[in-house]
């Protein structure tokens, strides 16, 4: 039991898969600009990588080894391609504001490095946790970074304007800022660690 | 059946077929899932361009496909014409932009609106940015600004203007080929409009 609330644990800190395992950086940096965008990158994944890690350790016995990372890859683009596709035709104002994150989940390589790592060679519950762990971690770590960039970048929280007579620093609205704001989080992270 | 998949030969045929498998049943619930949910995703799409046609040409009552051209006739109440709307698009900086269009019968727009773009954030989604008049700490303290959902200010430049003054519209300095892509995508359609009215009649 106790190892089973680790499991859990370990993503949002310990293992925290942008600042410790440095995964899924593409998206942190694409989609971080601000905090709506993160937060819903950031559900959108945590949702897939929930589901994916059930898929893989359940199939996990079936599929050999050698064979594993394409099959890995083709179940989770199905699965992400039926989310897509029914959230669109049922949920069209869910889908309005997430769409366009969905299919940048296929690419981000938490989802996939999490099946290899972790649902490949565990039971269904424990990789549910894994994932819901890891998604957790990953939400909240691209939330801080676009509400940082959103406030410098673009003068806003949430949609909102900070001041009405704030210039922003348009630089963290772009590809440098994300940059810029990831690599000082992740040496606050290691002085952190360090001590 | 174990003793075939031990030998060299059977360990890749059945790695193959384990590929097979997988790839077949995915692609099987795929066009299974599309069959099903494409029909309802057509019609949230036209619900959508639907409602933005009734934005952008006020007053009209009831729309009309027009027979050879691509665009829709307004009409109001008694069944008059108000005016014309229509769908227009151009290549933007890192995005096809497509907007809707109303005109009215002089070929004065009443309206416009994006019906999609993914341009840069910060600088290209400006031709699409609502001037702010209340902060978030307004907001949080409940103190509301005009709740009416306003327009973009870069695009309120373009109303009452026809063919001829739209290049009186100033575009976004920084997000000067979003923002001409925006004016170039009106004067395409307001070019193919005029034509396509004239043969109609």
């Amino acid at each position: 039991m106790k190892s089973l609330v680790a499991e859990f644990y370990k993503g949002i800190f310990k293992e925290n898969p942008i600042l410790v395992l440095a995964l899924g950086l593409c998206p942190t940096l694409a989609v971080s600009t601000s905090l709506q965008n993160a937060l819903g990158m950031g559900l959108s994944a945590t949702f897939v990588l929930i589901c994916s890690n059930i898929l893989i350790s359940m199939f996990k016995r079936f599929i050999p080894s050698r064979v594993r990372i394409p099959s890995y890859i083709v179940i989770i683009a199905t699965f992400v391609t039926i989310v897509e596709l029914v959230m669109e035709a049922y949920l069209p104002s869910l889908y309005k504001q997430l769409g366009i994150f969905v299919p940048l989940i296929v690419v981000n390589c938490i989802i996939l490095g999490r099946a290899e790592a972790f649902a490949s060679k565990n039971g269904v519950f424990a990789s549910f946790l894994d994932g819901l762990g890891m998604g957790i971690g990953f939400t909240f770590t691209l939330s801080i970074i676009g509400l940082i960039r959103e406030v410098l970048g673009a003068g806003k929280i949430w949609g909102y304007p900070v001041s009405l007579d704030f210039v922003p620093v348009l630089v963290f609205a772009l590809p440098p800022g994300a940059l810029l704001v990831l690599g000082l989080m992740l040496a606050i992270k290691q002085a952190g660690d360090k001590r | 059946m174990r003793r075939v998949f031990e030998s060299r030969k059977g360990e890749l045929l059945y790695f193959v077929l384990v590929l097979g498998l997988v790839c077949l049943v995915s692609a099987g619930l795929l066009s299974f899932v599309y069959a099903k949910t494409q029909p309802l995703v057509e019609a949230q799409k036209a619900k959508a361009a639907n409602s933005a046609m009734y934005y952008v040409l006020p007053g009209a009552e009831s729309f009309e496909r027009s027979k050879e051209g691509d665009f829709y006739i307004g009409k109001d109440k008694q069944g008059r014409i108000v005016g014309y709307t229509f769908e227009t698009n151009e290549k933007g900086y890192s995005s096809e932009i497509v907007l809707m269009v109303g005109v009215d019968k002089d070929g004065k727009i009443t309206g416009i609106k994006v019906l999609s773009q993914n341009e840069t954030p910060g600088l290209g989604t400006r031709i699409v940015e609502v001037k702010a008049d209340s902060t978030i700490w307004d907001k949080i303290k409940g103190k509301e600004g005009e709740n009416a959902p306003r327009m973009p200010w870069f695009l309120e430049q373009f109303l009452g203007k026809d063919r001829m003054s739209l290049v009186e519209v100033k575009t976004i300095s920084g997000a000067t080929i979003s923002s001409s892509a925006v004016v170039r995508a009106v004067k395409k359609g307001l070019e193919k409009l005029e034509k396509e009215l004239l043969q109609e009649k």
